[in-house]
């Protein structure tokens, strides 16, 4: 009698452990204050806009520039497989792509670039001299960095990818290296309220 | 011709005739593009006879190109131009994503799967004599299909 009653609180155990294991592919950053501060920011369109206009969608944010050669537009097209993957659950995620160059990234280039991705994606920006700020309250790495020729230059940025809960609170970065399906089932995860 | 033609059969492998290393170049290929992104990479082994450095790059596409090294830091993309690019006597150089590449920026038009870029490649071996090597890359789609 005592030893299944031992068993079954180690089978409860286990099963609350399990529950309490990450059940997620990403970092889970919930707690932290990502977003926070952030200054006034527009939209591809030029509109006026603040992360919290998103709130209700589970929310994606990537850092870039549109001179970015390979890790921006790769992970944009990952998130448009991510949309693909999704289905009508596509409708409540929003990927907001954040362009730390906004000097060389006019609203027009952001549209057509996003445009040639999915309909959806959004290009943000802040005015040049907050950039940092903008990244800085992303938790984002950003540096200019002068190119070969006078007035060239290229950024190093972070390729991890924020994401924010439909309440608007960070919850998980993403690194790189996962695959569509693997941040499929995240936000999956996140919209049924995990 | 336009540079843009399609349907060129690019050179696989290309060996420079001149009295100079032999310097050759496989399976050149650069990522395409969509509309509004300005910039890209350009991908190959090259291979000199002797030592040499790759020091400069020129394509009709894009009004800058540079030699680029990348690396990651932790989460952080870097990228940096490099003066020259070694090329050892008799070892492959291998371009790639994620590495050292040619960066196609200022790009003039977007570049779609099956477009030719046309590539001047500029070699200086050890006595400084420079030799130029004519590539045709072929464009490769963004990501490969996933499905």
């Amino acid at each position: 009698m005592i030893l299944k009653r031992v068993i079954t609180v180690l089978a409860l155990l286990l099963c609350s452990a399990a529950a309490l294991a990450a059940p997620f592919n990403g970092t889970v950053v919930t707690g932290r204050e990502f977003g926070r501060g952030a200054p006034p920011l527009w939209d591809h369109h030029g509109q006026p806009r603040h992360l919290g206009d998103f709130n209700g969608k589970v929310v994606l944010v990537f850092v870039g520039f549109l001179n970015c050669a390979s890790y921006c537009p790769i992970t944009l097209a990952k998130f448009r497989q991510v949309m693909d993957m999704l289905g009508d659950d596509a409708g409540r995620v929003q990927v907001l792509y954040v362009t730390l160059d906004p000097e060389r990234d006019t609203p027009d280039r952001l549209k057509s670039y996003l445009g040639a991705f999915h309909p959806s994606f959004v290009g943000l920006y802040a005015q040049p001299d907050q950039t940092p700020d903008l990244a800085k309250s992303l938790g984002a790495h950003f540096q200019k960095v002068p190119g070969s020729k006078a007035g060239s230059y290229t950024i190093d940025h972070s390729v991890d990818t924020l994401v924010f809960d439909v309440q608007g609170r960070p919850r998980l970065v993403l690194p790189d290296e996962l695959g569509p399906r693997q941040i499929a089932d995240d936000l999956r995860s996140l919209l049924r309220g995990l | 011709m336009t540079p843009f033609a399609r349907g060129i059969p690019f050179a696989l492998f290309l060996i420079s005739t001149s009295l100079f290393a032999d310097v050759g170049v496989i399976g050149p290929w650069v990522r395409g593009t969509v509309a509004g992104q300005g910039a890209t990479g350009a991908f190959m082994s090259i291979r000199s006879s002797e030592d040499a450095v790759l020091i400069e790059a020129r394509s009709p596409v894009a009004a800058l190109v540079e030699i680029h090294a990348m690396s990651r830091e932790g989460s952080v993309m870097k990228m940096r131009a490099l003066p020259g690019l070694d090329l050892p006597a008799g070892k492959t150089v291998e371009l790639r994503p994620g590495g050292n590449h040619i960066m196609l920026m200022e790009l003039k038009k977007p570049l779609g799967r099956g477009d030719i870029v046309p590539l001047t490649l500029v070699v200086e071996g050890r006595d400084k004599k420079k030799q130029t090597i004519e590539v045709k890359a072929e464009v490769r789609p963004l990501v490969e299909s996933a499905h």
